[in-house]
This record gives structure tokens, C-alpha cells and sequence, in this order.
């Protein structure tokens, strides 16, 4: 398979990298990027565990082809804190204790970002459409769409 | 065990539909086209389908476009996400069905991601085709892997995969037509008449053929129209059934009527005989339950997919009463 080199704006910074056709997003960002906060759930677009933000919107790294990503601003969780500083909705995930195995909080966090960032105001059942393509499976629910409603109104 | 990671591809991105076409030509069937990849890469790393050629067709300017003249209509390139239609002004103004429709698809990351001609031309869904490469070594192959069995329809001498495309009964009731690109020349078709109603081969369309936009008359004055879809676990599920409903009229006499159907069956359908008969009527509890009989037989729900026959059937008698009640006043 022919390797190509695309390029990357992960968080902010640049990236050239050779990748190969089947390599995905999600393996590029975790295994020649190093940024191991993106997690592979079922790596078959049904959990929403690798979800990234691309050009602002929430996708599936897993199931995205790397050269398919070749030129496109990515986020990832560990671009949104601003240095030492967490975001405000990782402070209101701690405080909520909405963080149980962690395993659904990256992605949980960034598509909670990209709907504050879109809705200013959302309601709970706004909040609960967004998140619905990110399976949580200690089921801790409740204390994540608490923590994204203190966020939302401490934005206020 | 399954291997996730996706097989050894080559990768093609061209660049005009001009480019497109000749690599279809050239390719066939070798080839899958990528738009979205929502339900393509998923597919390719269980090792449901192989192929060896990619084709990214999001680099072509012209498909990823939405464009509405009063006199043409809405025009939207194959390759526009389902997010980009659902914010669309013009649709959530003129063409809600479509609106909702789209936002019905799966869930916020996938329809980030999927895009319309994507959903056209899903392929179809199957309990037991679905199934991962290992899951298959311990069967005989069905008709659509190139055996001889339905394990659907017990005895079915053909394949019945679910069409479960949820915008399709939407584009259907509005009469959506597709332009279809092969090389050097372009066709358009009914999204109506574009299903076969084989899970083998669902659509009418030449191995060197594309999807490359779709096209919706303009949006005409007097009509009432509803999208209604069930499914068990909100977005985690294919459809029970979706059903897209346009009304011409009032409840004592309906001018004009389109009712339209996806999820139920082989293929989506246009419930006919249930327009004739309600063209005329007054809408009372007899001209419904009949309308309903009518529309059942009409689509002959299956029993796959996460649903039963029997619950297809209840769920278009729910949907279908609840969208006269939304539309007739």
C-alpha cells in the first residue's frame, strides 16, 4: 500500500505525517501522534468513545480514513485545556463526579463542547440528543448531564 | 477473532465528476465509493464486504453543494452531510420532511459525517448478513454473500435485506428525483423507481454508475406535510418503520394526498392504492382504518431487523393515525 504524507492541524498545531489507506484517524492521533486521551470503544462507529472534533463538529475518529482527514483542523481532549487551566466543562465533570472508568469522557466533554459552543442555552433534552451517540457504560448518566448543565450555566 | 483494523485499500480522491465517472468506468465493481464512510468502513473492517479501491468523492466541489432557485428547485450534491441539510435554511423552511428526516438518522457524530447520497444508497440491512466474517464460517452463505439461502424468509428463493434508509420516504413523498452520473453522460430518476426490491442488488444502478446530487421540485403553497419514525432504542436502532406523509386539503376533503414508507421492507414504497382510495374522502375513523388495511397490505412488513413483522404493522397504524391528526386541520 502506498504511503502518503497528509497534513494535520491537531489542536492547534501542525502535523505532516505518512500515512497508508487504512490507516485511521483515530490510529494516526494515538500511535504517531501520541495523544492516547481519544479511546477506541468498539472501533465500529456505534460508542462514540474516539469522538473528536473536526472543523468544530463532533466525528468518529475510528471510523475515518486518515488521508480522508488530510488538510482538516482537528480537536482532541487534550487541545482544550488552555495550559494548565482545565476547561470549564472538564472542572464541572470533576466536580459532578461524571467521571466514573473514564473511558466515554473524552468524547463525552468535546461533543458537550460543540453543543455549548452551537447552543448557548441548551435544554436537557437538547443535552441528551447531543450526547446520545456517546455510550457511557458505568451508566453515569445523571451526573453527566448535570455536569454539562453547570457548565451551560456558568457560561451565562 | 475479528480483526478491526481495515484491510490493505488503495486510495483514489478525484477531483471533478469528470474523474469520477472514468474511474467507475474503469474500476466497476472493484471500487466503493466513500462519502461518509458511516456505514462503508464499519462494514469493511468486520470484513462484512471487501474491495479494492476507495473512492473519496468529498474533493468534488460539485457534491458537496446545496443550491435552491425558485424555478429548479433544491438541488443537494450527493456528497452534503446530513448536518448540513438539518441547518439548511431553505429546507427547515420549505422541505421540513426532509429536515426531519435526516435529523432522525442515527445519532450527532454520525450524521456529522453521513451524507444523503449515502443514505439513498445504503445498502440493505440483515440480521444475519450484518454478521462478522467469523460469525459466517459457521454458516452456508445467504444469497447476498453469493449462496443460496434466505435465513429471513424461511424457503425465500431471494434476498430479503431490509431497506432501512431513513430520508428516503422523505425525498419519496416530495418527489425527489437523482441525477446519476456514468462517463461522458447523465441520467435522472424517481427516487421512487430507484429501489429493486432485491437485497442482493438493491438499486437501479450501473456497476459504473454514481449518485451525484439530488433534485426536489420547488416547494408548492397548500400542502401539509409530516415525517413520523419508530424504533426501539431511539438512535442505537434501524427503524421499526418511517413513514412521510403530504396532504393537499382538509379533513372533509382531501385534494391530494403522498404517503410514503421506508424500514418496513425490501424497499421503501409509495402506499398507491391508499392514496386513490383517500383522493375524495372525508377523513372519518372507517376511511382511516381502511386507509391503514390498505397501506399494510400495500408494504407486506418483514420480521427483521430488530423488529417483527407484527410491530411493523402496529407502528404504520400509529404513525399513520398520528400524521392525519397533524395534518388535517
Amino acid at each position: 500500500m502506498e504511503k502518503r504524507l497528509i497534513k494535520l492541524w491537531v489542536n492547534g498545531e501542525p502535523h505532516e505525517i505518512g500515512v497508508k489507506p487504512n490507516d485511521t484517524l483515530l490510529e494516526v492521533l494515538r500511535d504517531k501522534i501520541g495523544l492516547i486521551g481519544t479511546k477506541e470503544g468498539c472501533g465500529a462507529g456505534e460508542c462514540g468513545a474516539c469522538t473528536v472534533l473536526m472543523e468544530g463538529k463532533p466525528v468518529l475518529s475510528c471510523i475515518t480514513l486518515a488521508m480522508d482527514a488530510d488538510g482538516s483542523n482537528i480537536m482532541t481532549i487534550e487541545g482544550i485545556s488552555t495550559g494548565e487551566e482545565l476547561d470549564p466543562l472538564q472542572k464541572s465533570f470533576i466536580q459532578h463526579g461524571a467521571v466514573q472508568c473514564g473511558f466515554c469522557t473524552a468524547g463525552m466533554i468535546l461533543t458537550a463542547k460543540e453543543l455549548l459552543n452551537s447552543l448557548k442555552n441548551p435544554s436537557i433534552d437538547q443535552i441528551k440528543d447531543a450526547i446520545c451517540g456517546n455510550l457511557c457504560r458505568c451508566t453515569g448518566y445523571t451526573k453527566i448531564i448535570e455536569a454539562i448543565c453547570a457548565a451551560r450555566d456558568d457560561a451565562k | 477473532m475479528n480483526n478491526m483494523r481495515l484491510p490493505n485499500l488503495i486510495y483514489l480522491e478525484p477531483k471533478t465528476i469528470e474523474e469520477l465517472t472514468e474511474i467507475k468506468k474503469e474500476l466497476g465493481s472493484q471500487c466503493a465509493i466513500l462519502a461518509g464512510g458511516t456505514d462503508l468502513i464499519p462494514m469493511l473492517k468486520r470484513r462484512n464486504i471487501s474491495t479494492k479501491y476507495l473512492v473519496n468523492i468529498k474533493r468534488i466541489q460539485d457534491l458537496t453543494e446545496i443550491s435552491y432557485e425558485g424555478e429548479k428547485g433544491l438541488r443537494i450534491g450527493a456528497a452534503v452531510t446530513l448536518r448540513n441539510i438539518i441547518d439548511h435554511s431553505v429546507v427547515s423552511e420549505s422541505y421540513s420532511i426532509l429536515g426531519q428526516a435526516a435529523r432522525s438518522v442515527a445519532f450527532n457524530q454520525l450524521r456529522n459525517m453521513g451524507t444523503l447520497g449515502g443514505n439513498i444508497c445504503l445498502d440493505s440491512k440483515c440480521t444475519f448478513y450484518n454478521q462478522s466474517e467469523f460469525w459466517w464460517k459457521s454458516r452456508l452463505d445467504c444469497f447476498k454473500r453469493g449462496g443460496n439461502v434466505c435465513y429471513v424468509v424461511k424457503g425465500g428463493k431471494q434476498c430479503f435485506g431490509l431497506s432501512a434508509a431513513d430520508t428516503v420516504s422523505a425525498l419519496i413523498a416530495l418527489e425527489a428525483e437523482l441525477i446519476i452520473a456514468g462517463l461522458g453522460q447523465q441520467r435522472r430518476i424517481l427516487v421512487e423507481t430507484f429501489y429493486t426490491g432485491d437485497g442482493r442488488k438493491p438499486h437501479q444502478m450501473g456497476e459504473d454508475e454514481v449518485v451525484t446530487a439530488v433534485l426536489i421540485p420547488p416547494a408548492v403553497k397548500g400542502w401539509k406535510e409530516g415525517f413520523l419514525k419508530k424504533s426501539y432504542r431511539g438512535t442505537i436502532d434501524f427503524a421499526i418503520a418511517s413513514l412521510s406523509l403530504r396532504l393537499k386539503g382538509s379533513a372533509e376533503a382531501i385534494e391530494n394526498i403522498r404517503i410514503a414508507l421506508n424500514g418496513v421492507s425490501t424497499m421503501p414504497i409509495r402506499a398507491k392504492q391508499a392514496e386513490i382510495f383517500l383522493i375524495g374522502k372525508r377523513i372519518s375513523d372507517k376511511t382511516l382504518n381502511e386507509a391503514i388495511r390498505v397501506i399494510v397490505e400495500e408494504t407486506s412488513p418483514l420480521s427483521l431487523v430488530g423488529s417483527s413483522a407484527f410491530m411493523r404493522r402496529k407502528m404504520i397504524e400509529v404513525m399513520f393515525t398520528d400524521l392525519i391528526e397533524s395534518v388535517k386541520h
